[in-house]
């Protein structure tokens, strides 16, 4: 009897969960349809606001995720009426409250078209405001925060409160979105065929009329920095200089610069390639690396002396600063030793 | 007809679920930060609990006692499911603001609360004017919140904006800190009217069963 | 490492469950007229949580997702849970009574609580892994207890402190809520 019982309660139990699976997975059925093509809309709209001017978007896979932190979903090749216009990128990466996601478009020649905030979950009247379109940064010329980025080309500045400005008591979500644009931005400009280290060498070698891979492997004494690829610049066949790219651990990522230094031990130039920290790529502004420029190897380079931190990047500021310290000291040894 | 509206009118204002019962309380102050959110949350919750009373109130006879919980919890959640996707179909907007609140609709003592006391005991109408009387009564007070904390943290009503461009939104009200104060305030309001209507009679406290110890330990709750 | 620290520190202080996202205030409300009481409910909650974590992210991961079944995640997570508090109630009673007399009169109270259910759906939205979901819900949780745990002695105090008859009862609960939540606020700089 009592186990008759229990089966019966059980039947019931498993009628009513059936007839409610049923019923939803129909109402699954009908509104799937709608949010996939809602989905579909929201992003063809997005990245047409981003390339107002593009006839149509092809799928591509030519961009490459260069920094675990932010996932890219989506690469579309914008196309004019004449040829390609640039490249629009889908990117997720975490913000203050939760991911979030943007299309950032790119142009051939390495300006950013547009950013467009699909998604974000911040505080609603604060980092929600990234994804306002009537919440202003700039009043005078109704600029919406993602809407400041279109123009900017990839080489200027992306420091928060420096050279975009931030939204209103956000600064978490305007420094996560700003980096999460010049991730993904780089990103297209590398894909696009604008990467920055085939010409780097010469850049930060500006004495140099030639600039050659040294015949020998340059290694650093300082534990964790490791030393990448080693170049020698010549003028007239005499070796004024010998430049490295060289990777450590920062913060919470990696980080990679080029150093260039000359025979008697001045920093001729330094880039600072990519920064995987959290937040990080604030540092990859060339106002910071600029600090560097024309300081001796061997007096002191660390933030706070001589070398100021970019503010909200202060890790990731001193990680690089280390670097290219240890670097600097072990191209200068190198080229000391002779033989390059 | 005069019975059922005393029904509706009784959650709307007399046994009012935020105010009076004080239940379902998350939702109440995490999505009152604009007016829109306010009413999308109420016109939901209101959705969930209307069909769900009506549900278990037409089956009320084909629901054994001793498993009548899971069937309630299936009930509720089958509803708050479909108003999800309903809503991230049709209100995109809205949905993503209201994040993890709308699943949670699910686990809202109001739906749990007035299934178990009362639609699953009362008649078809009774338990469908209830539902939306408690409802309602929901949404109006979640209006009453989002008004005061969208136009003093945000200086605009719906979107639209209302006070004059002078005034610097005070974000303190968006912020959870002012969500509690808005609440605190409006409760402060709410208590003391009723406290002189009551006039001197102390209102019997109403035993919610979802959120504190029931006082007999006979608790057959899951 | 250092991702699930920021994990622990956000839920645990940055986005308390119930300071800053307003969940499970019933209970807060509810179950902190007594000290004792409050930490009762905050470890049932805890433990209670990272169980239901431990189950329900399988579950969506290896059963709902490879078969399309997204769509009853709100559906097959409150009815597990509901389950495994009905198991662990039963479990408990058996078998060590003990804990069952200092946590067991509180399960009955947590299939409602919505930070459970909160919790399990966070792990989702937040694509966590298995352990970083673990450590989401036990620094949640820790943080529910906090909560519950800063306003319970605060009412130990209120009961003999002059209230303006107006606030009396649960609007000046709030109010206190509501300063302590300022405080809170104050732990947003705590991750860059």
């Amino acid at each position: 009897m009592k186990r008759w019982q229990m089966m019966k309660l059980g039947l019931i139990l498993a009628v009513y969960t059936i007839v409610g699976c049923v019923g939803l997975a129909v109402v699954y059925n009908s509104t799937s349809k709608t949010i996939a093509q809602r989905q579909e809309a929201d992003l063809q709209a997005g990245l047409h606001e981003v390339f107002p001017k593009a006839t149509g978007f092809t799928p591509t896979d030519k961009v490459k995720p260069t920094n675990p932190k932010v996932i890219f979903d989506a690469a579309y090749m914008a196309n004019g009426p004449s040829g390609s216009l640039g490249i629009a990128l889908k990117v997720q990466g975490a913000s203050y409250g939760g991911l979030t996601t943007l299309i950032v478009g790119v142009s051939t020649d390495g300006t950013i078209t547009g950013v467009k905030v699909l998604e974000n979950k911040d505080t609603p009247g604060l980092g929600a405001n990234a994804a306002n379109p009537t919440y202003y940064v700039d009043k005078a010329t109704k600029t919406t925060f993602p809407g400041q980025f279109t123009g900017k080309k990839l080489t200027d500045g992306f420091v928060v409160k420096k050279d975009v400005i931030a939204i209103t008591s956000a600064t978490i979500t305007s420094r996560a979105i700003t980096n999460l644009v010049q991730v993904a931005g780089k990103a297209v400009s590398d894909a696009l065929g604008m990467g920055g280290s085939s010409q780097g060498s010469n850049a930060i070698l500006p004495s140099a009329d030639t600039v050659r891979t040294s015949s020998k492997p340059v290694t650093s004494s300082v534990p964790g920095v490791s030393i990448l690829e080693t170049s020698v610049g010549t003028r007239a066949g005499v070796i004024v200089g010998a430049s490295a790219k060289a990777k450590a651990k920062s913060y919470d990522g990696d980080v990679t610069v080029l150093v260039g230094v000359s025979t008697d031990g001045t920093i001729l130039g330094v880039q600072i390639v990519e920064c995987t920290d959290s937040l990080g790529s604030s540092i990859l502004a060339p106002a910071f690396a600029q600090q560097f420029v024309g300081k001796k190897v061997d007096t002191a380079l660390e933030i706070g002396r001589g070398i100021s931190a970019v503010s909200g990047a202060t890790r990731s500021s001193t990680g690089a600063t280390q670097l290219v310290k240890a670097t600097a000291e072990a191209l200068v040894k190198a080229l000391a030793g002779g033989g390059l | 007809m005069k019975r059922l509206f005393g029904v509706f009118v009784n959650g709307l204002i007399v046994e009012n679920a935020l105010f009076v019962i004080m239940i379902g309380l998350c939702s109440a102050m995490a999505v009152t930060t604009t007016v829109a959110n306010g009413i999308a949350m109420g016109v939901a919750l209101t959705f969930v609990l209307v069909m769900s009373e009506l549900i278990i109130s037409l089956f009320r006879n084909l629901i054994p006692e001793s498993i009548r919980m899971p069937i309630f919890l299936i009930v509720i959640a089958a509803f708050t499911t479909i108003m999800d996707l309903e809503m991230r179909a049709y209100f995109p907007a809205l949905s993503k603001s209201m994040g993890v609140f709308i699943p949670l609709v699910v686990v809202n003592c109001i739906v749990m609360g007035r299934v178990e006391a009362f639609s699953s005991k009362q008649p078809v109408g009774d338990a469908v004017a209830d539902g939306l009387g408690m409802g309602i009564g929901y949404t109006w007070v979640l209006v009453a919140l989002a008004v005061v904390r969208e136009l003093l943290g945000n200086g605009t009503l719906l979107g639209f904006q209302i006070m004059p461009s002078s005034f610097e939104p005070m974000i303190f009200f968006i912020l959870p800190p002012g969500g509690f104060l808005v609440f605190a305030l409006w409760m402060a309001a709410s208590n003391d009217l009723r406290r002189r209507l009551l006039a001197g009679r102390k209102p019997a406290p109403t035993q919610d069963s979802c959120c504190t110890l029931p006082d007999n330990s006979s608790a057959e709750k899951a | 490492m250092s991702d699930l620290i920021k994990i622990f520190v956000a839920a645990f202080l940055i986005n308390n469950i119930i300071l800053m996202r307003f969940i499970a205030l019933c209970s807060y409300i509810g179950m902190t007229s007594d000290v004792g009481q409050s930490v009762g409910m905050g470890l049932a909650v805890t433990f209670v949580t990272v169980m239901a974590s431990a189950v329900t992210w399988p579950i969506y991961y290896w059963i709902l997702k490879p078969n399309g079944l997204e769509f009853l995640e709100i559906l097959v997570f409150i009815v597990v849970i509901a389950a495994l508090v009905q198991l662990v109630e039963f479990y408990l009673r058996k078998s060590v009574p003990t804990l069952y007399h200092a946590m067991g009169i509180y399960l009955p109270l947590i299939t409602t609580n919505c930070a459970i259910l909160a919790v399990t759906f966070d792990q989702i939205t937040s694509n966590y892994n298995f352990v970083q979901s673990i450590v989401f819900a036990v620094a949640v949780s820790l943080g529910y207890l906090l909560a519950m745990l800063l306003l319970a002695g605060v009412r130990q105090r209120l009961k003999n402190s002059p209230v303006p008859s107006f606030m009396l009862d649960t609007p000046i609960l709030y109010l206190t809520t509501s300063i302590i939540a300022v405080a809170f606020m104050g732990f947003a700089g705590l991750i860059k």
